[in-house]
């Protein structure tokens, strides 16, 4: 780049700071100190709503959390054990059949070779 | 440092401080104002510290920057969740007069103000560090935190770009 350049842009930009410095184009220092207090009293504002805000959900969370624990009993799905469940057909009554215990068990007879009851 | 002595080190660097601030928030004086503002609380509060590892004009622009950076952050969530405008009030983003208008009085220093804000950030960071707050590169480099090379590839290729867009026509 040429030194010419460098030189235009130096002028230019010197202009452009002088622009900025004259007719109260930069602020007086004072006056930007002197609104400091009234910035220090926004972001406490601020920081306080922040953390109402945070409150505020926290606190939605817990009740959310609370409502699930206390939630009625009644209302709550039993657990099921499928391994102690016993399941049974509608149509199983068909399957038993007449003195159908006499063939679990024992026959026991008298001496007189009468069947006991 | 003494709240006195960063106080009156302030006051001394203002003017350059607010040219700083200016390029920072892309020439809108009321957002510049604004940063400016909220730097000085923050050096004047002690959330930014000066250690003395650098020039105090050094740590000054950073703090600067980072709250003009804060500051745009802020205003792009705030279009986007309205909560946020909640917190920290509304913003004054829009319908503000053209920054280079407002702020240049003359043809050519509007236009060297509206070629700088189309250049790439870093490019106008470098060139306003030299050519606006008379810093050498090196300086420019160390402020923006990046290596010397980087920041002469910048300010070279930002001069030709800023170059070209003064020689187009309006």
């Amino acid at each position: 780049m040429t030194d010419d350049t460098e030189q235009r842009l130096q002028q230019q930009f010197r202009a452009l700071r002088g622009e900025v410095g004259v007719g109260g184009g930069t602020p007086r220092f004072h006056d930007t100190i002197a609104g400091l207090a009234t910035r220090r009293g926004r972001a406490a504002q601020v920081r306080r709503r922040s953390w109402g805000v945070a409150g505020g959900i926290a606190l939605a969370a817990a009740a959310v959390a609370l409502l699930a624990v206390l939630r009625p009993a009644g209302t709550r799905a039993l657990p099921v054990s499928l391994a102690a469940a016993r399941w049974e057909a509608p149509t199983d009554f068909l399957l038993r059949t007449p003195g159908a215990e006499l063939l679990r068990m024992l026959p026991t007879f008298t001496t007189e070779g009468r069947l006991l009851p | 440092m003494s709240p006195q002595d960063l106080a009156a080190q302030l006051e001394q660097l203002h003017a350059a401080a607010f040219g700083w601030a200016l390029s920072c928030c892309g020439w809108d004086r009321p957002a510049a104002e604004d940063v400016l503002q909220a730097s000085y609380l923050k050096m004047l509060d002690g959330r930014a510290r000066f250690d003395g590892r650098s020039g105090f004009r050094t740590w000054a622009f950073g703090v600067i920057r980072r709250t003009a950076q804060e500051a745009r952050r802020r205003a792009a969530w705030g279009r986007w969740l309205p909560l946020t405008r909640l917190l920290f009030g509304p913003e004054a983003a829009d319908g503000r007069p053209d920054a280079a208008t407002a702020l240049a009085q003359a043809d050519d220093t509007a236009r060297l103000v509206r070629a700088l804000a189309r250049l790439p950030a870093r490019q106008r960071e470098v060139l306003h560090l030299v050519f606006y707050e008379d810093l050498t590169i090196a300086a420019a480099a160390n402020l923006l935190g990046i290596a010397l090379g980087t920041a002469r590839t910048h300010y070279e290729r930002g001069k030709a770009a800023l170059r070209r867009r003064l020689e187009e026509k309006d």
